[in-house]
């Protein structure tokens, strides 16, 4: 195991007294149990800066430093799309804000709480520098964040900090999650402490449960459930938490439900379970159609997007059965975002926590003491038999999802964490057995995202027995590629496997898209898209970051090869780079806007 | 000299109609005379995509690929920066947008003309895909930017985004310059137009003349200098013209005054001429802070940050001289940004252009002054010949980022070279300005990632000319937009990015230093955090993987004019050059370093 304390030690510390006002927010972050702070350097932190190495000796929490604050920001995402837990990220002035505002709608639309530390030149003008610390303040910085954070502050006082700190601790982990933003003046910072500050007991300070649905409820939709045929559970966006795993599939096998996942987010429910449905998926298939146009019973445990799902499945029929939306995410939607989706229809909706609605109905259900609707037997088609890569011709060519399947016919007793894959998909063999087999999506779909959040979910596997992998498109990597160097520094053990189709290839179908509608010629579609001449050579850009590279694996043989060497560098403790050579095409092909046709 | 438009040609394009909503867009942008639009790719302006590649045939503008928005915001601020004309960039919907903020933000500061096309997804609710469509439309985009652009609009008809893209041209080519954004709905892309819909005449609606001052603030200003016995010129934000750099010269030497130039900006008079009192800086040097204690008169041309430079240069003593202040600025401050800075002293303020108030105060003072020259010709500030030079160096030695310059000195003779970027760790003793374009200045609002970007923005604009492009870089700034090289590679844009590579986020370390001495905290751990090392990235080999040749790293003196020399045979041969460079951490002219 690598000790990531090794990094950056500072000395001759002695023995540092509380003094400033920056200390004051180090020790808040400390109190509240924040780990890791990942950063880029800014002027208008370094009171903080100096705070976190002299005051708390760069330990919990410990610095991360990155190139670029949107690696920060994604690195955090991702160390929270794995623990559930916030850690922070510190961002330069108003500069720095921007170039990690796209990460923040990411994490804000994947419900992933962060504890996002800001700071502003000094507001005092009197106190500015010439020039730069005049660009490098704005007024009200939160306001460029209000509509995709739960929350942000600009305290003016030392103790007005422990207050800021206190609260965005509590929103941040408040269901739904999402980041918050604390803007510390550099003034203020650097103001010398003229009383003690007292930190009160943060425990004092928790969130608390979050709300459950009306008893009437759970024992109207227990009815439902248990006098259907054919229910069905759609389950999405949760926590990594194995109770409630375990819970949804005593909940499943209870009532007999056939039970849907999603590719956008985090595995919720054992993909090789008889009950779960076809393949976890990325879009609505004929499968989930068939099923859930079928079905008399349907409940949503916060399914995303559940009102462009039902859309989807009605458009050549409708629903039966009777609806129910269990969901808490109305109380953080506003205005400004479409990443409230469109309205979804129920019967009965249910503003409560999902996970906690799973154990009020088990409740319920044992103590009528029925015996389980189920009958043992599979939901949904058995699993199509697919064509081993071990088995092909070691020469044949790889397509996207292939690289999934090389590391499930790989994998063996190793516990892969996935922590996201490519447009590919997760192919017709891995499965997933634990909440940490696959963490999701990015949830904004900004790219860039994958290499800062693999770095992040790295970093919180990596003292367990979980080996962590990406699969990333070579045009999200990309946009981000520089996070890999904060992995080799930190020595995190991680897998990057690039599915590189050498192209920003969804675009190239929209633009195929968009000349069929107006008569103008299909083969253009590749112009201003295709990452091509030069090639771009991963594996050398990799290598030059302080990764280990391997590549460009172009056959199956070769990848078979790849994988086993990339999941045994990780074992050992490795960064490894594996660049695949995937053909251009999806395995399912995300939806098309309809152009002027419509939809 | 690189061909571009051989890159990405379209195919059968035939004789295409103006038919849809982006093809008004397309169509107004070449009407005004874009030349080539920056982007990444993004499914919220697929219809205007296929308007440039198969309405316009990829041509007047052209796209320029690019692998992150941020580049593609910088690369058009570079191409504004060498040529004061604007190019195009397109960012995706809100996440695209989002991506280009702190670029835009750049630009606003550096005042740069730019037309920002962006995109949502369709405002009509039923024309969304599920889910992506959704997390791609956001409810009034502009307002995540309005703070930092000069206008933007999201026009609701075909004949409305017309009327948008006229509203543009005007607005950003009109002083104060600077950026606008124009959202296009998805939706509205790919909608029909009336086949009958009228375009404006674009030069029924250009910008107005630079605007000239007011004839008695001219006469009050030119009373004020014809009688200075030490008038100061302080030369801040200016256009590249060779008009306006001759007339700056004309006006110096009528008045014997001495001038006085910032790092911050585009170079604006020749820094060997007699007049020039010190090398520019981003803090001034000994001679201009003189210059400037003992003038009667200070002629402000468009300063950047007057009140600060009068905050270091007399601290809390009075300003006597007689302050002219010549900025239209002001008129585009607002209360949410500070890029306004201090407050600027004006005696005799003039919200005008300072290009044509240069014009207007040399016809004043030739009548007033007969005609005759108040300078005696005597050398004001620095001796034209550098203090240290190349031949001082000892070629065994590291490479301070003094050797830098100096060593950047020795190779230019014969050339025509425009440095598009410096570090802060630029020498400025060691290498003279001369021409307009031999320094575009920094990138305005301090937000890293800038450098490669504006570099290569640079060179595309210089693509056709003499000068051959070279930007000095820092290591921090260089990775955080470093993938942009690839956009070089592929559109073969001549440009050596010299990497002068510390290995530190450095300005940063000197930071944590002035705060652990006032904490009395241990100095020694002021790298933690700021260092980019262990692993060393391989930034030479990180170019090569893009595409652009490379060599590095390069320790010791003896061996940085022979790569140089190299590196400029290639670039001149038509092709983009990295060169990492280590240096020893530190600077020729701190930076001021806030107090704590």
């Amino acid at each position: 195991m690598s000790d990531i304390k090794a990094h950056d030690r500072p000395v001759n510390l002695g023995n540092p007294q509380m003094g400033w006002a920056s200390d004051v927010a180090a020790e808040m972050l400390r109190q509240l149990g924040v780990k890791y702070i990942s950063l880029n350097p800014g002027a208008s932190y370094r009171g903080l800066h100096d705070s976190i190495v002299n005051y708390l000796g760069n330990d919990t929490p410990q610095m991360l430093i990155c190139l670029h604050e949107d690696h920060a920001v994604h690195v955090a995402q991702g160390y929270a799309k794995a623990t559930g837990e916030p850690m922070a990220c510190a961002l330069h002035s108003n500069v720095g804000l921007m170039h990690g505002l796209m990460a923040t709608f990411n994490a804000w639309c994947n419900r992933a709480p962060i504890i996002m530390m800001g700071a502003t030149g000094p507001i005092d003008a009197s106190i500015r520098r010439p020039w730069i610390d005049w660009i490098h303040t704005s007024k009200d910085q939160g306001a460029m964040l209000r509509d995709y954070t739960k929350w942000d502050d600009e305290p003016r006082s030392a103790g007005a900090i422990v207050e800021s700190m206190l609260r965005a601790n509590q929103m941040a982990r408040s269901e739904p999650p999402g980041p918050v933003y604390v803007c510390l003046d550099a003034g203020l910072q650097e103001s010398a402490l003229e009383e003690e500050i007292k930190i009160p007991d943060v425990s004092r300070f928790q969130p608390s449960e979050p709300p459950r649905a009306s008893g009437n409820n759970v024992k109207e939709v227990a009815d439902m459930l248990l006098g259907a045929a054919n229910p069905v559970i759609m389950i999405g966006r949760s926590g990594r938490s194995q109770e409630a795993w375990d819970n949804r599939i005593k909940l499943a096998e209870a009532v007999g439900a056939g039970v849907f996942t999603n590719l956008r987010n985090a595995a919720v429910f054992p993909s090789d379970h008889l009950l779960h449905v076809g393949r976890p998926a990325g879009r609505i298939n004929d499968t989930m159609r068939d099923v859930v146009t079928e079905s008399d019973a349907i409940l949503s445990l916060n399914w995303l997007d559940f009102g462009g799902t039902q859309r989807l499945l009605t458009r050549d029929g409708e629903l039966k059965g009777k609806i129910v939306h269990c969901s808490m995410e109305e109380y953080v939607h506003n205005g400004f975002g479409g990443e409230l989706f469109e309205l979804p229809m129920a019967d009965i909706k249910i503003t409560a926590d999902h996970d906690a609605f799973v154990v009020q109905l088990l409740e319920e259900i044992e103590s009528r003491g029925a015996a389980s609707n189920w009958d043992g037997k599979r939901v949904g088609p058995e699993p199509a038999a697919y064509d081993k890569i071990a088995d092909r011709d070691p020469d044949s060519v790889l397509q996207p999802a292939d690289i999934v399947t090389a590391l499930a016919e790989a994998q063996g007793d190793r516990k892969i964490s996935l922590n996201r894959v490519s447009s590919g998909g997760v192919g017709p063999a891995y499965h997933f057995t634990a909440p940490l087999s696959y963490l999701g999506h990015d949830g904004g779909g900004g790219l860039a995202s994958g290499p800062g959040t693999s770095v992040g979910a790295a970093l919180a596997v990596m003292d367990t027995d979980w080996l962590a992998v990406s699969v990333l498109g070579d045009g999200d990597f990309m946009q981000g590629n520089t996070a890999l160097w904060t992995a080799a520094k930190y020595k995190i053990p991680m897998l990057v496997i690039i599915s590189n189709n050498r192209s920003n290839f969804n675009d190239e179908l929209h633009q195929e898209t968009v000349a069929k509608d107006r008569d103008r010629p299909v083969e253009n579609r590749w112009i201003g898209m295709r990452i091509s001449e030069p090639d771009i050579v991963l594996t050398d850009l990799a290598d030059s970051l302080g990764f280990e590279a391997v590549g460009p694996v172009e056959t199956a043989g070769g990848l078979m090869e790849a994988i086993e060497n990339g999941l045994k560098a990780v074992e050992a403790g490795g960064q490894h780079f594996i660049n695949v050579h995937v053909d251009t095409g999806y395995a399912e092909p995300p939806l098309m806007r309809g152009g002027n046709k419509g939809e | 000299m690189p061909d571009l438009t051989k890159f990405d040609r379209p195919v059968n394009v035939g004789n295409p109609k103006m038919g849809w909503g982006s093809d008004v867009a397309a169509e107004m942008l070449r009407r005004m005379g874009i030349k080539y639009l920056s982007m990444n790719p993004g499914a919220s302006y697929r219809g205007f995509h296929d308007s440039i590649v198969n309405y316009l045939g990829n041509d007047d503008p052209q796209m320029i690929l690019c692998l992150h928005e941020d580049h593609a915001v910088h690369i058009a601020q570079g191409y504004a920066k060498a040529t004061d004309e604007p190019m195009g960039c397109i960012l995706h919907s809100n996440v695209g947008l989002m991506h280009g903020m702190m670029g835009i933000f750049n630009a606003w500061c550096n005042r740069v003309p730019m037309v920002i096309m962006g995109a949502t997804g369709p405002v009509d609710t039923m024309k969304r895909r599920p889910w992506i469509d959704w997390i791609h439309t956001a409810k009034d985009q502009g307002a995540l930017i309005r703070n930092f652009v000069k206008y933007d609009d999201e026009p609701r008809s075909a004949q409305a985004l017309a009327e948008t893209m006229v509203r543009v041209n005007k607005t950003i080519r009109t002083a104060p310059t600077g950026p606008a954004y124009v959202c296009l709905d998805a939706g509205l892309q790919e909608s029909e137009i009336d086949p009958d819909m009228k375009l404006p005449d674009v030069s029924r609606f250009l910008p107005p003349l630079p605007t000239p001052a007011p004839q008695k603030s001219i006469d009050e200003a030119a009373d004020l200098l014809a009688k200075a016995k030490n008038p100061v010129i302080m030369m801040g934000r200016l256009k590249r013209a060779e008009k306006g750099w001759a007339d700056r010269i004309k006006l110096a030497e009528l008045l014997g005054a001495g001038v006085v130039t910032d790092m911050k900006t585009g170079i604006a008079f020749p820094t060997d001429h007699g007049l020039h009192l010190a090398p520019p800086a981003n803090r001034p040097r000994d001679e201009a802070v003189a210059g400037m204690q003992e003038a009667d008169v200070i002629l402000d041309l468009n300063w950047v940050d007057l009140a600060g430079t009068f905050k270091l240069v007399f601290g809390r003593d009075d300003v006597n001289a007689k302050v002219i202040h010549v900025s239209m600025d002001s008129i585009i401050h607002n209360g949410w940004t500070s890029d306004h800075m201090g407050m600027p002293l004006g005696d005799v303020t003039m919200l005008a252009e300072p290009e044509p108030v240069v014009e207007q105060l040399l016809e004043a003072l030739e009548k007033r002054l007969g005609g005759k020259s108040k300078w005696d010709g005597q050398n004001k500030g620095r001796m034209p010949e550098p203090d240290t030079t190349y031949d001082m160096l000892n070629q065994d030695d590291n490479i301070s980022v003094e050797a830098v310059t100096l060593c950047m000195n020795e190779v230019r003779k014969g050339r025509n070279i425009t440095l598009t970027n410096v570090t802060i760790g630029w020498a400025a003793d060691g290498y003279h300005f001369t021409h307009p374009l031999d320094y575009l200045g920094n990138d305005g609002g301090g937000g890293l990632a800038s450098g490669t970007g504006t570099a290569i923005g640079g060179g595309l604009a210089l693509a056709d000319t003499d000068r051959t492009v070279v930007a000095v870089l820092g290591d921090g700034d260089t990775m955080q937009g470093a993938s942009s090289l690839w956009t070089a590679a592929h559109y073969s844009i001549p440009v050596l990015f010299v990497i002068s590579n510390n290995r530190s986020n450095f300005n940063d370390e000197i930071h944590q230093e002035t705060v652990a001495i006032t904490r009395n905290r241990p100095v020694e751990n002021r790298w933690i955090g700021q260092r980019i090392d262990d692993p060393t990235v391989s930034i030479e080999k990180y170019a090569a993987s893009l595409g652009v040749e490379s060599a590095g790293p390069i320790e010791k003196i003896a061996d940085l004019v022979p790569a140089l020399e190299h590196a400029l045979s290639v670039v001149e041969s038509g092709k983009p050059y990295l060169l990492n460079v280590h240096v020893e951490k530190g600077y020729a002219v701190p930076p001021p370093a806030r107090e704590a």
